[in-house]
């Protein structure tokens, strides 16, 4: 179907005036000037597979004498290599405008505040810790990457003993943070914590408490972006 | 986009030294106006004349010198200017007078993987198992 | 110099006995034929002519290969040189070459491995192995409640992540019986089309990288990195975005959001021009891809084909048009099909797709009403977060969801989307539980990656490429 539309635009171009190539040129639309899917489709892969599959493509109307581009048409636009220095052109065009490539890490991306990336464990203004060991986060968790232990405090409140996130684990759906009651467990905004080695990511208690203490102050403010949605 | 005119304005802009450190770093010049530094002396810049998504850019306090490699590190943006420098925030921390930083906040630390500062993981828990320590029966 | 004396030595018999040679060295069975015979005769004569001057050789001569090119070994002044007895003839019984594509090869997309069986450099036999990236998901499934399940599915075809999601999500929510908001639609099909632009500039183009041109593809992707950011902007992650949730979305659209991607839909049409206009006409483009890995009608359906690998055929079978999920009856958009089946055919499919994902998208943007864009129900979606926590009832359908799950009634489904690589069907069987007891999941790429044999019969191993290419495997899908 598409190629058909290719195929009667082409004929369109009147016969007197293909005769001759330079009138051919300065007459046919440009568009028409891309060697059509139609002409070219001679079998360029001419292998036994297809011959022996669609052996109606000799017989094809495709090849109907007299239909399509002349000869001489077809001589000019694949001699002129015409399509070529028409992508050539496109290329030319790209090469003079200004590239979109940021130079990290002195340039960054575009975040938002749902960004879901290191996670980190927050506290109260008092600096009590939210975390009130409820384990939604470790039920939720589809790749069970986290780990809770509770036990009540001397004051008798109940907290965590053990969080661990098992960051290797972890495919940072943000199910956690959706789970939790309190706001206590969060994914940050922080994507650089790569490491060389696979123990610094499994994540204990006193790593994500710290986290969530370096990251404070961004950590609220998305929380507060965001809030209207959630 | 790096260009000639842009370079040597970047030079005449910039000076010798920031010129060259520009080069060895971002491999183009960019001048803009200085928002603010931070602790570390990380220095934010910003000109909106540059193109989408260049707009906001840092320099980072450790320069990598020609003998010292590898010092600046993308980890070193602190919380507070890291929406800023992702465009997550249109206004810089130092008018952004919303932006409070609790009591209890830490010092922040870039990723400190690779040298002695590493973290390491280790168990917060009292151990659930207790070394049994056998008695040998004196045998007559 | 020693060496050469023994060469000349072994190859001057006379030219009599050296016929006489030629046939006793031969195994018996070759020459059993005499027609056989003869142009073995002939073209030992043509290999002795041109190979070794100094004597016409038999049908087996000697190749002198000297093994210690350093002279490690023997004393200086002297060469070693060791004779390898190479049949030149034609060897009736000589096996085809067999040859090892992947899963290391860069062209292979991801972990396919393909044993080759060439003759010369035609393909005789395709065989693809498939399961280096068997992850068990379909088993995963089995044990986790309907909500932990969705995360699976972004990471099937990781190439079109929220399509995905919306094939288990309509499924989930047919055995649920519910039906979503009118909004929750929209920001679903909307965020579906921009999938398949992200897909079909990632499998187009890489398409035409294998094929040999860079340049679109650079073009292609900055584009596709946009799209990438909205993907983070209304999910929080850049591609597992687990957005599209059983009874509507996650979250709502952020505000701008659409006003940024309906900027982008508008200057995207010209980044296709662009691209289009370099490769679509180009010469070498169409040399490798006019008539190659033509698929028929009939091989397209026998074969389990879908999405453009069978539009490219001329069967015009869409699922967004034959029966229409979310929001696909409400917007107007036009489903292109090819003529002829090959490769080029289904490119030029999967350009016009890609402009007709704009006009969904230009339509959804207009159309989209307001309203909640999760279902109204507490016992399936979870309340909003200041409900939670001010309101005891809502606390407790939050703990539950998200403890328990949702037990889902007992029954099962086949529920398909047209996801930008075909079919993509999720059959679901739920006992009642609020866990799934069993998921199947039919990946269109399965399908097309068995039908590569026949594709590649009598083609060459750089169309083997092209072929790949223009089935857009993602392995993720393919091994599950």
């Amino acid at each position: 179907m598409l190629r058909q539309v290719t195929f009667r635009a082409a004929a369109a171009v009147p016969r007197a005036q293909t005769r001759l190539l330079l009138p051919s040129l300065y007459t046919t639309p440009l568009r028409f000037l891309h060697a059509s899917s139609a002409q070219s489709a001679q079998n360029t892969n001419d292998y036994r597979a297809n011959r022996e599959k669609f052996p109606e493509d000799d017989l094809s109307t495709r090849y109907t004498e007299g239909a399509g581009p002349s000869a001489l048409d077809k001589a000019s636009q694949s001699l002129l290599l015409t399509e070529l220095v028409r992508g050539m052109w496109v290329v030319l065009e790209s090469f003079f405008r200004p590239p979109y490539t940021l130079m990290y890490p002195f340039e960054k991306g575009a975040l938002s505040p749902r960004f879901r990336g290191e996670h980190a464990l927050r506290r109260y203004p008092s600096g009590e810790e939210r975390c009130i060991a409820c384990k939604l986060c470790e039920a939720i968790c589809p790749a069970q990457a986290i780990t809770i232990e509770a036990e009540p405090r001397e004051d008798g409140s109940r907290r965590t003993t053990r969080y661990d996130i098992d960051m290797t684990k972890c495919i940072y759906c943000g199910f956690c943070q959706e789970a939790c009651p309190v706001d206590a467990i969060v994914e940050g905004p922080n994507y650089e914590y790569a490491t060389e080695t696979h123990e610094e990511l499994l994540y204990n208690k006193e790593k994500l408490l710290a986290n969530g203490d370096k990251w404070e102050v961004e950590l609220a403010r998305n929380l507060e972006a965001d809030h209207l949605y959630r | 986009m790096s260009s000639l005119p842009r370079t040597i304005k970047g030079f005449l802009n910039l000076g010798p030294a920031r010129f060259m450190r520009q080069l060895n770093n971002m491999g183009d010049t960019k001048v803009g106006t200085l928002v603010g530094t931070d602790k570390f002396g990380n220095k934010y810049f910003e000109n909106f004349n540059e193109s989408y998504g260049r707009t906001r850019w840092v320099e980072f306090g450790k320069q990598d010198s020609f003998f010292t490699r590898a010092e600046a590190n993308a980890s070193q943006v602190p919380a507070e200017w890291h929406g800023w420098l992702h465009r997550m925030l249109d206004a810089p921390p130092t008018t952004d007078k919303s932006m409070v930083t609790p009591k209890w906040a830490v010092e922040f630390t870039e990723n400190l993987t690779g040298s002695p500062k590493a973290y390491k993981s280790y168990n917060t828990t009292r151990s659930k198992f207790h070394a049994w320590t056998p008695k040998v029966a004196h045998r007559a | 110099m020693a060496s050469v004396a023994r060469l000349l030595s072994q190859r001057s018999p006379s030219l009599l006995s050296r016929t006489a040679a030629a046939a006793a060295a031969r195994p018996a069975h070759m020459s059993s034929s005499p027609l056989l015979a003869r142009s073995r005769q002939q073209f030992a004569k043509f290999v002795s002519t041109e190979a070794a001057p100094v004597a016409g050789a038999a049908a087996s001569h000697h190749h002198h290969i000297n093994r210690d090119i350093y002279g490690a070994t023997a004393p200086i002044g002297s060469t070693i040189t060791e004779d390898v007895e190479i049949d030149d003839g034609v060897d009736v019984n000589a096996r085809h070459f067999t040859v090892n594509f992947g899963p290391q090869h860069p062209a292979a997309h991801g972990v396919l491995r393909l044993i080759l069986e060439l003759e010369g450099e035609e393909i005789l036999r395709c065989d693809p192995h498939v399961g280096l990236l068997h992850r068990g998901t379909e088993k995963l499934i089995e044990y986790k409640t309907y909500l932990q399940a969705l995360p699976y599915f972004d990471r099937l075809d990781y190439c079109s992540m929220m399509v995905n999601e919306q094939a288990y999500s309509l499924a989930v929510e047919k055995l649920l019986n519910i039906e979503v908001p009118l909004r929750a639609k929209y920001i679903r099909t909307m965020f579906a089309e921009i999938t398949r632009v992200m897909n079909h500039c990632m499998s187009v183009m890489s398409h035409i990288m294998d094929v040999g041109a860079l340049t679109p593809f650079l073009w292609m992707f900055e584009e596709r990195e946009k799209l990438i950011e909205f993907y983070e902007r209304v999910s929080g992650a850049r591609m597992h975005a687990a957005y599209v949730r059983p009874g509507g979305v996650s979250l709502d659209i952020p505000k701008g959001l659409l006003e940024d991607i309906h900027i982008w839909a508008d200057q995207f049409g010209q980044r296709m021009d662009e691209a289009e206009e370099l490769i679509t006409g180009n010469r070498i483009w169409k040399g490798r891809t006019i008539d190659v890995g033509r698929v028929t009608a009939k091989e397209a359906l026998d074969w389990g084909f879908s999405g453009v690998m069978l539009r490219g055929s001329g069967v015009n079978w869409d699922l967004r048009k034959v029966q229409p999920y979310d929001a696909y009856d409400l917007v107007d958009f036009d489903v292109p099909v090819g003529t002829k089946g090959d490769c080029y055919d289904r490119y030029l499919c999967r350009m016009e797709e890609m402009r007709q994902s704009l006009r969904i998208i230009h339509q959804c943007i207009n159309d989209m009403p307001a309203g909640p864009v999760r279902v109204d129900d507490l016992k399936i979606s979870p309340p909003r977060r200041a409900h939670m926590k001010e309101n005891m009832e809502a606390l407790i359908h939050h703990f539950k969801l998200y403890s328990e799950g949702y037990a889902v009634p007992a029954g099962e489904t086949y529920t398909v989307v047209e996801a930008p690589k075909g079919e993509f069907g999720v059959h679901l069987v739920s006992d009642g539980s609020n866990r799934p007891y069993r998921c199947k999941i039919r990946a269109p790429g399965f399908a097309h990656l068995a039908g590569l044999d026949f594709m590649a019969k009598g083609h060459f191993i750089p169309d083997v490429v092209t072929m790949i290419g223009t089935m857009d495997i993602v392995f993720g899908e393919v091994d599950r």
